[in-house]
C-alpha cells in the first residue's frame, strides 16, 4: 500500500478515523480517506460496506461518534448539513432524490438555494441544458415523472448548480443504462479537468477506477486497500473481489 | 324567498363561513405536509387567538370601538401573537420528538391542545368586563358587535348581505391568493415544498429544514390568527372549547381535500362550509344533523378517493 500523503499533496477533503453507528449496530469503523483538489478518489466496496454512510456524514446528514472531517482546512466535523454546501461541497445521493413533484427548473434552482446571484443561476441552468441538452426540452416537466437516467442527469446538474469545488457521487450509473453510463463518466473527467474534485462511489468498479486518480477499497467500514486507481485495477484481490474476475 | 334568493343566501352563508374553515384548514394541511404531523393545538392556538382579540377589544373601549381602528388594530396583532404561539409550540413540543415515532408527536399535540383548552378558560376568568367580570370562566364571552347587521343590498332585499360577509371575503381570498404566490414562485416557498417532498435531499440542498419547518408553523399559525379575529367578528361570541369544533371541521376540510394539498384544503373546507349552510339554512332541524352530514360525505368521498379529493393517489416518499 502507498502512503496516502505522498499521493496527495494539497488535501481538500480529510477524513480521520471517523466512526459512525445506526443505532447499536456500528457501520464505520475508524475511516480515513483524503481527496485533494482537482483529483477523482473512488470508494468502492460490497453492498452494504458502508460507502453512502461515509458519504451521508460527510454532508452532515448522518452524525459522527468519532474522528473529525475537514474540508478546505477547516473542520467540519459539527457543521449542519445545510452550512456545507455553501462551503463548496455538494452530493449526488444515491438514489437521486430529486422532488418528484418539483419541475426540472425547479429542482435545479434548489441545487443553486445558497446562490443568491440571479446571473450565475442562469448561467448554472444554461450549462446544465448544455451538459444534458434532454433536461432543457423537459424543463417545464416534474421531477417524479422522469425516467431513472433522466432523473440522474438531473440529480447531476442540480449539485452543480450550487459551484461546487469537490462533489460526492454515490452510485451515479445505479439504474441507467450503458451508454448513459459512459456520458455521464465522460462528463465528470471534464468537470475535473475543469477542477472539479470527486469522491465517487461506483458498483462499477472497473469503469470507477479507469476514471479515478486513486482508490479505496471499504469492507465493513473499514479500508482494506488504498492504492493508485491503475494499482488497484492490477490488483489480483481486488479483481476477484470488485471485478468479477 | 324565492328560490333563486335562497340558493343565493345559502351560497353567501356557505362560502363565508367556507372561506373561514379554509384559513384554518390550511395551517393543519401545510403542517402535515411538511412533517407528517397531525397538529391536534392548531384549533386551540386559533382559540386563544380569539381570547387575545377580545382582551384587546376590552382594553380599547369595547363596544364603543370603532370598527376602522378595531380592525387594523386586530389583525395586527393576533396573527402575530398566533404565530409566535404556534411557532413555541413546534420547537417546545414537537421538535425535540422528531425522530420518534410519529405517534409521538400526536400525543404530545393533544397533549398541547389539553393544556391550551384550559388556558383559554383560565383566561376567560380574568376580571374584565367583555368576560363577564370573571365570574363564570367557562361561560361563551359575547363578542362586540363592531360591524351591525346592516344590509348592503338594501333593507327591502330578502337577501342578507352584511359587512361581516364582505370583510370575510375581502380578508381571506388575497390571504389565499398571496399564500399561493408564495408557495409556488418564491425561493423560500419552493424551500417548503422541497423539504415536505424530501427533507434528506432539501438539507442537500443546503436549505435549513428547522427554519422551513418553523416558517411553516408561523405561516400557519398567522393564518389562525386571522381566522380568529374573523371568527370573533362573525359569529359575536367566544367559548373557551370552541377551538375543538373549529379545529375539527378544518381538520375534516383538510382529509377531504387531500391532506397535504393547499387548494384541497381550501376545497374541503368551502364544501363544509356549504355543506352546514344547507342544513342549517334549508333542512327544518337540520343543525342537528349537519355534524353527521359532514363526516358522512367524508366517508364518502374517502371510500373513493382515499387520499381526499385533490390528494395524490400514490405517496411519492420512498
Ligand atoms: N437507516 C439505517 N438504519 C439502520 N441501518 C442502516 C441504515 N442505513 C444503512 N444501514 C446499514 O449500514 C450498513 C451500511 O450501509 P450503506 O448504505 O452505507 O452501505 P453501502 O456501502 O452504501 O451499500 P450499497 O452498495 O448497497 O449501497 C448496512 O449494513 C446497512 O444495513
Ligand atoms: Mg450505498
Amino acid at each position: 500500500m502507498t502512503d496516502p500523503a505522498a499521493i496527495t499533496k494539497d488535501p481538500l477533503l480529510t477524513l480521520t478515523n471517523v466512526s459512525s453507528s445506526y443505532g447499536a449496530i456500528k457501520v464505520l469503523k475508524d475511516l480515513s480517506l483524503t481527496v485533494g483538489r482537482g483529483e477523482i478518489v473512488c470508494l468502492i466496496g460490497s453492498n452494504g460496506a458502508g460507502k453512502t454512510t461515509a458519504l451521508r456524514c460527510i454532508s452532515g446528514i448522518n452524525k459522527i461518534s468519532g474522528g473529525s472531517i475537514h474540508f478546505a482546512g477547516d473542520s467540519i466535523t459539527t457543521i449542519p448539513a445545510h452550512r456545507i454546501v455553501e462551503r463548496g461541497l455538494a452530493q449526488v445521493p444515491e438514489g437521486r432524490l430529486i422532488f418528484p413533484r418539483l419541475t426540472i427548473l425547479e429542482n435545479l434552482r434548489l441545487g443553486a438555494f445558497t446562490c443568491h446571484n440571479a446571473k450565475e443561476i442562469a448561467d448554472g441552468i444554461d450549462h446544465a441544458f448544455h451538459l444534458f441538452p434532454v433536461l432543457g426540452e423537459r424543463r417545464h416537466q416534474t421531477g417524479g415523472t422522469l425516467s431513472g437516467g433522466e432523473q440522474q442527469m438531473l440529480a447531476i446538474c442540480r449539485a452543480l448548480m450550487s459551484k461546487p469545488t469537490m462533489l460526492l457521487m454515490d452510485e451515479p450509473s445505479m439504474g441507467v443504462a450503458p451508454l448513459l453510463t459512459l456520458k455521464i463518466f465522460e462528463t465528470i473527467r471534464t468537470l475535473n479537468n475543469d477542477g472539479l474534485a470527486v469522491l465517487l462511489v461506483e458498483q462499477n468498479a472497473h469503469l470507477a477506477l479507469k476514471l479515478a486518480h486513486r482508490g479505496y477499497v471499504l469492507e465493513t467500514g473499514k479500508i482494506v486497500a488504498h492504492d493508485l486507481a491503475s494499482n488497484l485495477l492490477n490488483d489480483p484481490k481486488v479483481r476477484e473481489a470488485y471485478l468479477g474476475e | 324567498m324565492t328560490t333563486t334568493e335562497l340558493i343565493i343566501q345559502l351560497l353567501i352563508t356557505g362560502l363565508a363561513n367556507g372561506l373561514i374553515i379554509a384559513l384554518i384548514a390550511l395551517g393543519y394541511t401545510m403542517v402535515y405536509g411538511i412533517i407528517e404531523l397531525i397538529n391536534f393545538a392548531h384549533g386551540d392556538v386559533m382559540m386563544l387567538g380569539c381570547f387575545l382579540a377580545l382582551t384587546i377589544v376590552g382594553l380599547c373601549g369595547g363596544e364603543q370601538l370603532s370598527p376602522w381602528i378595531a380592525l387594523p388594530l386586530l389583525f395586527l396583532t393576533v396573527p402575530f401573537f398566533t404565530a409566535g404561539l404556534n411557532w413555541s409550540v413546534e420547537k417546545l413540543a414537537y421538535k425535540p420528538i422528531r425522530e420518534a415515532p410519529k405517534l409521538t408527536a400526536l400525543v404530545s399535540a393533544i397533549g398541547v391542545s389539553f393544556v391550551f383548552i384550559n388556558i383559554g378558560m383560565f383566561w376567560g376568568g380574568l376580571p374584565m368586563d367583555v368576560f363577564g367580570g370573571g365570574g363564570s370562566a367557562a361561560s361563551a364571552k359575547s363578542f362586540p358587535d363592531l360591524f351591525g347587521w346592516s344590509n348592503l343590498l338594501g333593507e327591502q332585499s330578502a337577501v342578507l348581505l352584511t359587512p361581516r360577509d364582505v370583510m370575510v371575503a375581502a380578508v381571506t381570498i388575497p390571504l389565499m391568493i398571496g399564500l399561493t404566490f408564495f408557495i409556488n414562485r418564491t425561493r423560500m416557498g419552493t424551500a417548503m415544498r422541497a423539504v415536505a417532498q424530501n427533507p434528506t435531499a432539501a438539507k442537500l440542498m443546503g436549505i435549513d429544514v428547522d427554519r422551513v419547518i418553523g416558517l411553516t408553523f408561523i405561516i400557519g399559525g398567522a393564518l389562525a390568527g386571522v381566522a380568529s379575529v374573523i371568527t370573533a367578528l362573525y359569529t359575536g361570541s367566544i367559548h373557551f372549547q370552541m377551538g375543538y369544533r373549529n379545529g375539527m371541521d378544518a381538520f375534516t376540510a383538510a382529509v377531504l381535500g387531500g391532506i397535504g394539498n393547499l387548494p384541497g384544503a381550501v376545497l374541503g373546507a368551502l364544501l363544509i362550509g356549504l355543506v352546514r349552510a344547507v342544513m342549517e339554512g334549508y333542512v327544518p332541524n337540520g343543525g342537528q344533523w349537519s355534524n353527521t352530514v359532514v363526516f358522512a360525505l367524508l366517508i364518502l368521498v374517502l371510500v373513493f378517493r382515499p387520499n381526499g379529493i385533490l390528494g395524490s393517489r400514490v405517496r411519492e416518499k420512498v
